[in-house]
């Protein structure tokens, strides 16, 4: 029987593989893709809920699936602008690894 | 019944495998490849959810434009090869951290009555029920969402382009 | 269903300050090159026709708008009132600037105008996605103009630093969010609180998702230890937006967090007794690395960041006090941030003068200023002394009133190190003021092609001047801000 703790694990899994990413990646875009995996494990916890919760208590419209439409919106603007800065800098400077940033130290 | 929790399982378990392809592997284009499984996982995810709607928005957005958009960055920024990706020194710390989160939100949420006590059928999300909550509950963050893409779409020109100034 | 949907009129600056920003970029289109000034112009008069706007359509109303996702009240009114005012500030320091420097020069005004709305929406939300996407809106024109000097690799690291943290911190206050919706069931802050409020309710996935949210803010606002980006951001950033973010950006995110606290964590008696410590903590831990961080920085705008990083230290252990107090602390913080503003743009906009046409980042390179320009000098130590909490200045009066209302609020103690950490500020400013008067400059006339305009002049004039108008008569400002104490009581 599928039940809500099912989505909710999931999701966590899927929100630490990323949180390991961002924090041990260098390159840029390996962080941005890190990142993304986090922002999908929110909307699956946001969707889960929605679902399987609709008509309870405060749960009377699919509020969690909208919430989900604005992330993936926002993400989808935040990956292009992060990757037209990434384009400058490499054009710039040959390097897309974050720790090769060492016009400033840490 | 267990056809869903059987159908559920093995996405998860392509999901995970994948996501850890993509913060484990040691080849830029292999990691956006897993990437984009992940993402196409997600999306079946949601129709086991019973919402059609956002899976193709997933399949649409996430699998297309995100990942393409990655892929192009890949290519315009290559060097001679793609070298193997080196990792942060303090990998093991970031190790350490994520397994210590992954443990305290499970165990959360086992220990929430709230969460134990939901109800075990799926309610379908219709695009009709979607549409009417998203233009008229939810105006005003829509509203304000266009304008964050208008600031993305010139924030991006404004440094992607290459105008005089520079070398 | 939609409750208060006919009271759209009280987002009238809302909507003018929209319009206004699309104006901005179309009259980008038609005005020319080398004319680019113009453009900030316009900016700035529809700015203070702004102020008007606001001040006749929405000052003394208290109602919620639109479904309750927003709030409009005093509270909303003093801090959009002060949002607009940094922004025609941020617009006038940035022209000459600009115009040496910078390409694609119109659409700058342009963000710095929808910045400021993302700011306004942010204060007034009632709603976590509203808020979250104002953050949002107003960091994406952050990231923009961070980076905007864009042949400068600094600035383009400072912007991609910038945005993997913003992105980063805003994944992690999303899960904390979602993990109390999966509980709650709504993101308005009124439900949350309604359901955090029930008494031995503890559930622990909520707990979490309230610390996985406070996460995100804090990194927001750069509270130790969460703020390994804030150097290098301001660092790498053009000095105008160093500005911005140090004043604009860093007054919204404190009104939000205070907005937060007000709304889903004040009602919870429990939650909020546990988290009052937290925060203390916090706020030392603020206080104390800001500070102490520096004293040994040689750059200049690395010394601004981590002064900058102890007066969010200082702002944080007024938080500790709410729900203990009257109401007071709230006003002496909305004083405090003025104060703040005021003072910092006297030294970034002389600064900004300062480093126009040549490279000057270092504290030693500021060596001989004083000869040379007096003036540009001044500004910079009367700013300098008011950060440090001299008296005579409004630096002084904002932390008295601060600290005696944290102490009103029982915690003298904590007043006790913001008061020390002063203490160690006076000490680094000290430094750099040493710098510009005593010490002997390497080379003959290095400032000597400084050269500034009126916009500038207004700006450094102005604020000097408030700096030391608002110190010694600060009743008119204080009535103003008296009401917004009305939300805590």
């Amino acid at each position: 029987m599928l039940e809500l703790i099912h989505f909710n694990i999931l999701s966590v899994l899927l929100f630490s593989v990323g949180l390991y990413g961002v924090l041990a990646r260098k390159s840029a875009i390996l962080i941005i893709m890190a990142i993304e995996l986090m922002l999908n494990a929110v909307n699956i916890n946001f969707i889960a809920a929605a679902a399987f919760k609709h008509g309870g208590g405060l749960f009377t419209n699919f509020d969690g699936h909208i919430l989900t439409i604005f992330i993936i919106t926002i993400a989808a603007a935040e990956v292009g602008l992060a990757l037209a800065l990434i384009l400058r800098i490499f054009r710039n400077k040959s390097t897309v690894n974050v720790d090769q940033f060492d016009m400033m130290k840490l | 019944m267990n056809m869903h929790l059987v159908i559920f399982s093995v996405i998860s378990a392509v999901l995970i495998s994948c996501a850890l392809g993509v913060v484990i592997s040691r080849n830029i284009v292999h990691s956006a490849l897993f990437l984009l499984f992940a993402l196409i996982s997600v999306a079946g995810i949601y129709l086991v959810l019973l919402t059609e709607f956002l899976a193709i928005v997933q399949l649409l957005i996430y699998g297309g434009a995100i990942v393409i958009v990655i892929l192009f960055a890949l290519m315009l920024t290559r060097n001679e090869e793609y070298p193997r990706i080196q990792n942060n020194k303090l990998w093991p710390i970031a190790g350490i951290l994520s397994v210590l989160v992954l443990i305290t939100l499970s165990v959360s949420y086992f220990q929430s009555d709230v969460i134990r006590n939901a109800s075990t059928t799926i309610s379908p999300a219709g695009v009709k029920s979607l549409g009417s909550s998203l233009f008229t509950t939810w105006a005003i963050p829509f509203e304000l969402a266009s304008l964050v893409l208008l600031v993305a779409l010139i924030g991006a020109i404004v440094i992607a382009r290459s105008d005089k100034g520079g070398n | 269903m939609i409750e208060g949907s006919n009271n759209l009129l009280l987002l009238t600056p809302e909507f003018v300050l929209a319009g206004l920003a699309l104006l901005v970029f179309t009259a980008d289109l038609i005005i020319p090159e080398g004319k680019k000034e113009w453009v900030g112009r316009i900016a700035v008069v529809g700015l203070i026709g702004l102020l008007f706007v606001t001040a006749s359509t929405v000052m003394g109303i208290t109602q919620p708008v639109y479904n309750n996702f927003l709030l409009v009240d005093h509270y909303s009114f003093v801090f959009k009132m002060i949002f607009i005012t940094v922004g025609i500030i941020t617009i006038l320091m940035s022209e000459e600037f600009v115009k040496t420097n910078l390409t694609s020069q119109g659409e700058y005004y342009g963000l710095v105008l929808l910045a400021i709305l993302g700011m306004n929406i942010l204060v007034q939300s009632q709603e976590f996605l509203t808020a979250y996407i104002s953050l949002e809106l107003l960091s994406f024109c952050l990231y923009v103009l961070v980076g905007y000097s864009k042949f400068n690799p600094k600035s383009n690291e400072a912007a991609i630093k910038y945005i993997i943290f913003g992105t980063f911190s805003s994944a992690i206050l999303l899960y904390g969010l979602s993990m109390v919706y999966s509980v709650v069931g709504s993101t308005l802050y009124s439900d949350i609180a309604q359901v955090l409020s029930t008494s031995g309710f503890m559930d622990p996935v909520a707990m979490l998702g309230i610390t996985f949210i406070m996460i995100g803010i804090a990194f927001k606002l750069g509270i130790v230890p969460f703020h390994s980006w804030i150097p290098d951001v301001y660092e790498g950033a053009p000095i105008p937006v160093t500005a911005y973010l140090a004043i604009g950006a860093k007054i919204a995110a404190f009104a939000f967090l205070a907005r937060v606290v007000i709304g889903v964590m004040l009602p919870a008696e429990e939650l909020w007794s546990s988290w009052k410590i937290i925060f203390a903590i916090l706020a030392i831990s603020t206080m104390v690395i800001g500070n102490g961080i520096a004293i040994v920085q040689t750059k200049v705008k690395r010394m601004l960041a981590y002064s900058s990083i102890g007066h969010s230290g200082v702002l944080l252990s007024g938080i500790v006090v709410f729900g203990s107090t009257n109401g007071i602390v709230l006003e002496s913080l909305g004083y405090y941030l003025v104060g703040y503003a005021v003072t910092s743009f006297a030294v970034f906009s002389a600064i900004t003068a300062v480093t126009y046409n040549n490279n000057i980042e270092l504290i030693k390179d500021f060596a001989g200023l004083s000869d040379e320009k007096p003036l540009l000098s001044a500004s910079i130590a009367i700013g300098l002394f008011s950060l440090a909490g001299l008296p005579l200045f409004v630096g002084f009066t904002i932390k008295f009133y601060l600290f005696s209302s944290i102490s009103i609020g029982g915690y003298l103690w904590l007043a006790g190190i913001a008061v020390l950490a002063s203490l160690v500020s006076l000490y680094y400013y000290l430094i750099m003021i040493k710098s510009m008067y005593v010490d002997v400059p390497e080379q003959e006339r290095a400032h000597a092609d400084i050269t500034v305009r009126w916009p500038m002049w207004i700006v450094i004039i102005l604020s000097i001047l408030m700096t030391i108008a608002l110190g010694i008569y600060p009743d008119p400002l204080v009535n103003q801000l008296n009401e917004i104490s009305d939300l805590l009581k």
